[in-house]
């Protein structure tokens, strides 16, 4: 077995995107989605650069960031609290989300039947959009939430398609995408604000 | 001078500058003008051939531009669509005054329509996808305008328009190099499944059909009914054409069998469940889903005869599908919603629009003399001479939507103390439901006005008719 560093560290880039996807499922606050989402995109890059030359892999930091961003903008002046929430409803996606490791681990090697990407790089990807798409179940129902599950399910997708496919305007369009995704989600958060600050008014 | 320059850039820039418009009525003069100049551009100019203005003077319409590495493409096959799709969003754009729209709707409507263009012209076809989506995510002021509240439906909406879109990216990557044979059955299998299940998620087929009676319930209908009947129709145009580029696709016996009862399955839940809504909104959006599983049932009966009854849905689509946005937006603008509840009684009083409201599911439904009968007669003859299941599938479903329908026009007519029948409609309400009734009608008296333009349609697509 090939213990290198350069061998490991996408394990290791796999694993913490696992951990950070986990605590995107799991808090409530806004903040550690964003700051998740950054992270994850950050990870994302460098499974990609693995098939990607860096400059072009770059493009989905950006983009990835641009969108943390434009979400973060739009919290900026978020003034309500959420309801506090009992113990069991995190301690419940919690385990729902730990659900997803012992599935992508039996999962990806029949996976790589189907694509042909290295086992790091497809498990990172399928953690990623599991863990986005048990947030979209879960949390569906606002807006600033969907489309940070979304933007996680993208991050997933971009890994296992970068080791695919290597088109640079696909590349671009992605990134492009990704940011657009963020800047409805931008719009409709402040959206959800303006209506209940209304229903606030006196 | 390129085709896709005038039928994509050019509408694509017109409703850029249209979202600065002050009023909804400028707008739509200028939006609608020029979505009808490119139906009549479309109609009467051949691409790709030498058009003489004067003398020795004229032009040629080139049917390919170059951008960024790769083609957008739009033959002299397209040109029937093309005619469609312009005049059935300059209609909608006209529309948009008597609708009470926002300025923006024209703008982003036209763009939407030059994104969908885009989808269908875009070379290699695999970046529709990514077309459709932004397209998708470039609507989303249309379906929650300022002011308003994005549902569950919205984000469902973009839920579904992006997996859909991954789905379909994964496939074609699968699919490279594979158009004349596929090597071994489990990847036909494996890319089946992943086509079959993008392109449901972005035509919102049975089971992922959620977010269609959700958008039209939360959101205006005729904004809803715009962008859903748009987007669904542009996809099933993109379906096709993974059929007609992928032989072993095209030639498997399997493709039009689950073509057929999904679509059968499509007409049931539409109908059936449109009949036991309280919500004309929702109403609406069963009786999109409807119309979508006859379009997959007429693909699902093959050859040339299939594709010709998937492009001859179209024109009741169009006339029926405005008429009932229209309808509902007048009777929900008086009552603020279109709860049952809210709407009772509310026809006695405007009856023109109650008209509308009520003929548009029929026409859909197939009944005779309207918009629909023609195709649907065709469909469920076709249906006759697969299966009794499917012909009886397919009536049920045109049975839900016309009780549907006539439990609609007894809301909207029956109240406990029976007052007078006035016309309180706006002047300018009247005209257009006295302008769409009469269409309707006589796209299903005359058919052979329209017929013999939507099945030439055909033409684009040589390997899938052949």
């Amino acid at each position: 077995m090939d213990l290198s560093w350069s061998a490991i560290w996408p394990s290791i880039v796999a694993g913490i995107l696992f951990a950070v996807g986990l605590l995107m499922l799991v808090s409530r606050n806004w903040r550690w989605l964003l700051g998740g989402l950054a992270v994850v995109y950050a990870g994302a890059t460098a499974l990609i650069a693995l098939s990607w030359p860096w400059t072009l892999a770059a493009t989905v930091l950006v983009g990835g960031w641009m969108a943390a961003s434009v979400l973060g903008l739009s919290q900026w002046n978020v003034t309500t609290e959420d309801e506090p929430e009992r113990p069991s409803a995190w301690v419940f996606r919690l385990l729902a989300g730990l659900l997803v490791l012992p599935l992508v681990l039996s999962l990806t090697p029949m996976m790589q039947t189907w694509f042909p990407v290295d086992r790091p790089r497809l498990g990172a990807s399928l953690a990623l959009m599991t863990l986005g798409m048990w947030q979209l179940g879960l949390r569906g129902q606002r807006p600033l939430w969907v489309i940070g599950a979304l933007l996680t399910v993208m991050a997933g997708f971009d890994i296992l398609y970068a080791a695919l496919e290597q088109s640079l305007l696909l590349a671009g369009l992605l990134a492009l995408v990704v940011v657009a995704l963020a800047l409805v989600g931008g719009y409709l958060v402040i959206q959800e604000q303006e209506a209940s600050s209304e229903e606030a008014l006196p | 001078m390129s085709a896709p320059l005038i039928w994509v850039l050019f509408p694509l820039g017109v409703g850029v500058v249209l979202l600065l418009a002050g009023t909804t009525r400028g707008a739509a003069r200028v939006g609608a003008g020029v979505a009808f100049f490119l139906a009549v551009l479309a109609w009467r100019v051949p691409i790709g051939q030498p058009v003489r203005l004067i003398g020795e003077w004229g032009f040629r319409i080139t049917p390919t531009m170059h951008i960024l590495g790769r083609q957008l493409v739009l033959p002299e096959a397209a040109r029937p669509l093309l005619v469609w799709i312009y005049l059935g969003i300059g209609l909608w754009l006209a529309g948009a005054v008597v609708a009470r729209m926002e300025p923006t709707f024209v703008g982003l409507g036209l763009g939407l329509a030059a994104m969908l263009v885009a989808a269908l012209a875009v070379r290699p076809f695999l970046y529709a996808a990514l077309i459709i989506e932004t397209a998708a995510l470039l609507n989303v002021p249309l379906l929650s305008p300022p002011g308003s509240t994005a549902g569950r439906g919205l984000l469902r909406f973009l839920t579904f328009q992006t997996l859909g879109m991954l789905f379909i990216l994964l496939t074609g990557w699968m699919l490279v190099g594979t158009e004349t044979s596929l090597p071994g059955s489990d990847l036909a299998l494996r890319a089946s499944v992943l086509l079959g299940v993008g392109l449901a998620l972005l035509m919102g087929v049975f089971p992922f059909h959620s977010w269609i009676p959700m958008l039209t319930e939360e959101i205006h209908p005729y904004a809803s009914a715009l962008v859903i009947t748009a987007v669904t129709s542009m996809v099933g145009v993109f379906g096709l054409m993974f059929l007609e580029r992928y032989t072993w696709l095209r030639e498997a016996a399997a493709t039009y069998q689950w073509l057929q009862v999904v679509g059968a399955v499509m007409v049931v839940v539409g109908g059936l469940l449109a009949l036991f809504q309280r919500h004309a909104g929702r109403v609406l959006g069963y009786g999109i889903l409807l119309d979508e599983g006859l379009a997959l049932f007429a693909l699902g009966l093959g050859g040339r005869e299939g594709v010709s009854l998937f492009f001859a849905l179209w024109p009741a689509r169009i006339a029926a599908f405005l008429l009932w946005a229209l309808a509902l937006s007048g009777l929900g603008r008086r009552r603020d919603g279109l709860t049952y509840r809210t709407l009772r009684g509310l026809g006695r009083s405007y009856p023109w629009l109650t008209a509308g409201a009520v003929l548009a599911p029929l026409a859909i439904a197939g009944m005779p003399w309207l918009a629909g009968f023609p195709t649907r007669m065709a469909l469920w003859q076709g249906a006759a001479a697969l299966s009794p299941w499917l012909l009886g599938a397919l009536a049920l479903g045109s049975a839900g939507l016309v009780g549907a329908a006539f439990r609609l026009l007894g809301v909207l007519t029956i109240e406990a103390d029976e007052p007078a029948w006035r016309t309180q409609e706006q002047f300018d309400e009247r005209v257009w439901m006295w302008g769409l009734i009469a269409l309707v009608a006589i796209l299903g008296l005359f058919p052979q006005i329209w017929w013999p333009h939507m099945t030439s349609l055909f033409q684009w697509f040589p390997h899938l008719t052949g």
